[in-house]
């Protein structure tokens, strides 16, 4: 087990936190040689394209978090408008709206309210937010086959990510 | 004269009405706002009513501007800050929109809880902080007026981040709590960083003046690379004309105040802007058709012009031109009665009758090139004057070597005679960016042929005087170079006096 010395207190509070009392459909994992890194499970939230699908997602908490936001990246390919083909998320709290009040377990429910309300008129992927604001049908139907091909059990993922995982810098 | 003395010299020195509101006393410390109108400087185009001085003497006023809001609203000084800086510094812009809604205001502003704070929480009992998630003595604990409290720490975290990362912005940071908009203001700031990091609360304090110089319209940080001076306006009437001209000694610059330009009388701001604008899309076309040199118009070898002078003589075959229009020199003399035509541009030049689309782009680019043909050739000027102006000591000390008795006063009218040069160029250069925007209706077809006489005259003699200053030593004739100079400068001063004048006409 890696020591926890030289991580502030409030990270180790929240990472207990997070494991004593998870979040229904989110699992957070600090990574053991790394214990700023966790490993993020998102399930895709009912009655919205990404239903039935999880997300992997990495989370790293800089060095003058809670001050500066932590940075998230979806690692599991999905066809949303607010989230690039590198999985890079735009997400007002991740960025200009950040607050040091804010938790790593407030900044996945948010993630996870953006797969329930995907927000076109603020893109990131601009051909994905056309499409949406075009042919919202057309668009949910591509969200659904990717999340069937990508984020379903026995597709490319492993929800189990754990310990072991090679190193990634963020 | 000296270029420096232009805004500060005077002739007809006269009062300078001073508004009650605006007004600015920075003689004495600000406390009264009705101590007597400075008497001002004012020459034709140029009115001084502008000062340099370093950031800090910038302090006293933006006080007295913040105890006036203070009082006439009744709200905390912190309040009336960040309500300030939202409306450019104007008391009278800020009430305006203050009375039509002051709740909404506030709120836009963060600044609605600081007027109208939340019941203070018990200072005994513990609580939790939600940024360290520790445990708190309440007494350890501080809030915001919007009743968000965190531990002291984290308050001392958040502000020295916010000053260190954040930069600049910083002075428009909002209350740690997640989706509050309420302004941490200085007496945070204070309170957290003061005792512990002096350094940092100078920072976010020299930030605050920042944003004032920035954000209020009576003053410009001067242009100058590295300098720390401001230019600020005496008072709001001061800031009426449209060219208002700062000059900072430190780094011998001139600018306008408004625009942050060089000094472009008779040319106004917006105009300038326009034409900015324009040459920068037409650059290309223009570059392309205005090569920088050109043929002699006998010989046809390429000539570059290498002084600023607009009497060329090609080397070759010793033909005489004027670098403008490319016609005979000796047209240009006074005896043939057409003295220095070339300033007028001819519409009919491109026959008129043509009504085409396509003819009409082409008079309309015909039009502009006239212009920025003239613009560019006493841009150029300007730059060549510039830098005979720095050589101009060496020949000065050259000059009074070559005399016996001659002392550094007697040789002084060369360099006088330089900086009335350059600032002849740029007056006359500026004179084009006016000239374009006259339009030719009835009205101004009288004012636009007066126009073009004042400036026909001014190019004549600085034309002269160019010739004169770049002479050989040898021959230069002091009298007259002393003569021109005086000469030329009364031209200067005429032009910029009658456009001021037809303008004044237009507001009455």
């Amino acid at each position: 087990m890696a020591s926890s010395d030289g991580l502030p207190r409030r990270i180790v509070k929240e990472t207990q936190r997070l494991i004593a009392e998870p979040v229904a459909g989110i699992s957070a994992t600090p990574y053991q040689d790394n214990l700023r890194y966790f490993a993020v499970a998102i399930e895709g939230p009912a009655d919205s394209p990404y239903e039935r699908g999880v997300f992997q997602l990495e989370l790293f908490l800089p060095a003058d978090y809670p001050m500066a936001p932590p940075k998230v990246r979806f690692l599991t390919k999905i066809y949303h408008p607010n989230v690039d083909k590198l999985g890079r998320i735009c997400l007002d709290i991740l960025k200009d709206k950040w607050s040091p009040a804010l938790q790593i377990r407030t900044v996945l429910l948010s993630i996870q309210a953006l797969l329930s309300a995907p927000n076109p008129d603020d893109p990131l992927d601009n051909t994905v937010a056309e499409v949406w604001k075009k042919n919202e049908a057309e668009a949910i139907r591509r969200a659904r086959e990717f999340t069937e091909s990508f984020a379903m059990k026995g597709g490319t993922t492993a929800a189990s990510a754990t310990a072991s995982m090679p190193k990634k810098s963020c | 004269m000296a270029s420096e003395d232009e805004y500060e010299y005077s002739d007809e020195g006269s009062d300078y009405p001073v508004s009650d509101d605006e007004e600015m006393d920075w003689s004495n410390s600000g406390e009264n706002p009705n101590a007597a109108p400075m008497v001002l400087a004012s020459s034709a185009g140029a009115k001084s009513g502008i000062r340099m001085m370093p950031a800090e003497d910038l302090m006293p006023e933006m006080k007295r501007r913040l105890k006036d809001v203070t009082e006439v609203l009744d709200i905390p000084t912190a309040a009336a800050a960040a309500l300030l800086r939202e409306h450019k510094w104007s008391k009278e812009g800020l009430l305006e929109v203050y009375y039509n809604d002051p709740e909404k205001l506030l709120k836009k502003c963060g600044v609605y809880f600081r007027c109208n704070p939340r019941p203070v929480r018990p200072t005994k009992g513990v609580r939790t902080c939600e940024i360290c998630l520790d445990d708190h003595q309440g007494s350890n604990m501080r809030a915001m007026p919007c009743s968000h409290e965190f531990c002291c720490q984290c308050w001392n975290d958040f502000c020295a981040n916010a000053v260190k990362e954040e930069g600049p912005s910083c002075v428009r940071a909002t209350c740690p709590q997640a989706g509050c908009s309420e302004v941490v203001t200085e007496e945070e700031m204070r309170a957290s960083l003061e005792k512990d990091s002096p350094q940092l609360y100078t920072r976010f304090c020299s930030f605050q003046l920042r944003s004032f110089v920035e954000s209020s319209n009576f003053t410009r940080w001067c242009p100058g690379k590295g300098c720390e001076q401001i230019a600020s306006a005496v008072s709001a009437s001061a800031m009426e004309q449209d060219d208002n001209v700062a000059h900072c000694e430190a780094c011998q610059l001139s600018f306008c105040l408004v625009c942050g330009e060089e000094p472009h009388a008779p040319s106004g701001c917006k105009e300038l802007a326009r034409w900015n604008e324009k040459c920068r899309n037409e650059s290309e076309t223009a570059n392309w058709i205005l090569a920088n040199t050109k043929s002699c118009p006998k010989c046809v070898s390429r000539i570059e012009k290498n002084q600023g002078c607009n009497h060329m003589t090609c080397q070759r075959c010793k033909g005489e031109f004027c670098w403008i229009c490319m016609g005979d020199w000796n047209d240009h003399g006074a005896n043939t009665g057409g003295y220095y035509k070339c300033n007028k541009y001819d519409p009919n030049n491109g026959g008129p009758e043509d009504m085409s689309d396509a003819a009409k782009a082409k008079r309309e680019l015909d039009r502009y090139l006239h212009y920025y043909k003239r613009f560019h050739a006493h841009a150029e000027a300007q730059k060549f004057a510039k830098k005979q102006l720095k050589e101009t000591e060496a020949r000065m000390v050259l000059l009074q070597e070559s005399s016996d008795d001659a002392r550094w006063s007697d040789v002084e009218f060369l360099k006088t005679a330089n900086e009335q040069l350059v600032e002849c160029r740029r007056v006359l250069k500026y004179t084009y960016v006016y000239a374009y925007y006259l339009t030719a209706t009835d009205k101004q077809a009288m004012r636009k042929e007066r126009f073009e006489h004042h400036q026909e005259m001014l190019e004549r003699f600085t034309e002269n005087l160019s010739e004169l200053s770049e002479k050989p030593l040898a021959e230069m004739d002091r009298t007259d170079v002393v003569n021109q100079t005086r000469v030329v400068d009364r031209f200067m001063k005429n032009i910029l006096k009658y456009v001021d004048l037809e303008e004044g006409m237009d507001d009455v």
